[in-house]
């Protein structure tokens, strides 16, 4: 007969449940940094990602109230392709060398960024909370999103180019870093750079997952043993300690 | 573009995974397995290839016509998503055994990004029918044979080659990265002198 599965102490299960959608967000994440070599790239992919997380979380709060999950699931779609399609446009039309230079990436972004924040909306097992929970999460995921991106550019950037360029809509403004931008390690613009990268990223979300549940682990551990009321304070003898006395 | 150049750009010189960064999920890093490997390679192909056709014929049957060429990325979305979510359905209902073994890898990461993509590729580079299944099919040979070269690492660096926190996705993103470090040498020229 199989034993059942050990009941893990709730702060457990929610620091785990917080952060179980880390190595989907980390897959979602990883496309963009083929396009993601300057800060301006970076920061055009994160505000798509984030309108694109914030418009899907909110899609996914109201349709899980109506609809079944699949219908649920194919109306997020459908809001994910329209933005697609509108920040393709909207990039091509207003700022032509950004969506030259990002290319498939802007569309794929709102795309595969919508998926993962979407799905644990949908499948969120606490309805009283969800509008604010969704809010939150497409918020997090984002904000990783940013950073991880954002980071992962600037040093490839400046190593990679000896240069910071700054965001504008008129092409930003490019620093030139001393010594950097004599020679450059051009090596830190290709793909394989941006796939270690990630990959130290992806370790680095990993570590801070295992500190979140270590730590949650110790609270609940704390939680459950008694301790005394007060300093100084000891517990009465028991029956048995009296007897022995 | 000759078929053949399409064929060694799609399959080595712009690589789904390596070059492009698509195809690969949490479950594929999970550790070495063959199988898997294929799968999410044949899934990735046949999905590409034929989002690609059922996109060139939405194209030139309904949009053009219509003069809503602008709707294009959405239809390649739907419909990458709607062949996806048909063929895992299918699957299910018609053979269960490939299903367990198709269903994980045409889940919306994976194959269905890395099919996503090569088919917005395609489109943008205004291929034709044959021109999108060609390169659908590369694709997904490249990424078969990526994610196989990923396994064999993962199966050769062993479990407790790695610290706990770089285990899985991120020991498998910096395989992939220094795999795609050699793929390098397949490069434009190189193709331009193999194709000449």
């Amino acid at each position: 007969m199989m034993s059942p599965e050990p009941q893990l102490p709730s702060a457990v299960s929610a620091a785990r449940d917080r952060t179980a959608v880390l190595p989907e967000l980390v897959a979602a994440i990883l496309p963009s940094l083929a396009a993601a070599v300057t800060m301006p790239a970076a920061l055009w992919l994160s505000a798509a990602a984030i309108v694109s997380l914030l418009a899907t979380a909110l899609v996914g709060v109201l349709v899980a109230r109506r609809l079944r999950p699949a219908a649920g699931s194919l109306a997020v779609l459908l809001v994910a392709a329209a933005l697609a399609c509108g920040v393709d446009l909207a990039a091509s039309a207003g700022l032509p060398s950004v969506h030259a230079d990002l290319g498939i990436y802007l569309p794929l972004t709102v795309i595969v960024m919508s998926g993962p924040v979407a799905a644990a909306v949908l499948a969120d097992a606490r309805p009283q909370e969800r509008t604010r929970r969704a809010v939150l999460r497409a918020l997090a995921a984002g904000v990783a999103f940013l950073g991880g991106v954002g980071l992962t550019a600037l040093a490839r950037e400046a190593l990679g180019a000896g240069t910071i360029t700054l965001p504008g809509v008129a092409g930003g403004r490019v620093f030139r870093l001393p010594g950097l931008s004599d020679a450059p390690a051009r090596g830190l613009l290709a793909p394989f750079a941006g796939l270690i990268a990630a990959g130290y990223l992806a370790g680095l979300a990993g570590c801070v997952a295992l500190r979140v549940a270590r730590r949650a682990a110790a609270q609940s551990m704390a939680a459950a043993r008694p301790g005394p009321p007060y300093p100084g304070h000891t517990a009465a003898p028991s029956p048995g300690q009296e007897a022995a006395r | 573009m000759s078929w053949l150049g399409i064929l060694l750009t799609f399959s080595l010189v712009e690589h789904v995974l390596f070059a492009r960064m698509l195809g690969l999920d949490p479950g594929t890093a999970e550790g070495p397995d063959p199988q898997r490997a294929v799968a999410t390679g044949l899934a990735t192909a046949l999905l590409a290839a034929a989002s690609a056709a059922a996109v060139w014929a939405l194209r030139v049957r309904v949009l053009e016509p219509l003069g809503a060429a602008w709707l294009q990325t959405p239809a390649i979305v739907l419909a990458t998503a709607g062949i996806a979510s048909l063929a895992r359905l299918v699957l299910r209902r018609a053979a269960p055994r490939a299903a367990d073994l198709f269903g994980p890898v045409l889940r919306p990461s994976g194959a269905s990004v890395a099919a996503l993509g090569t088919v917005l590729v395609a489109a943008r580079s205004g291929f034709g029918i044959m021109e999108g299944i060609v390169a659908g099919l590369a694709a997904g040979a490249g990424l078969a044979v990526a994610l196989s070269i990923l396994g064999g690492i993962a199966d050769r660096l062993g479990p407790g080659e790695a610290p706990s926190p770089m285990s899985g996705m991120p020991r498998a993103l910096v395989s992939a990265g220094l795999a795609a470090l050699a793929f390098t040498a397949f490069d434009r020229v190189f193709l331009a002198g193999l194709v000449r």
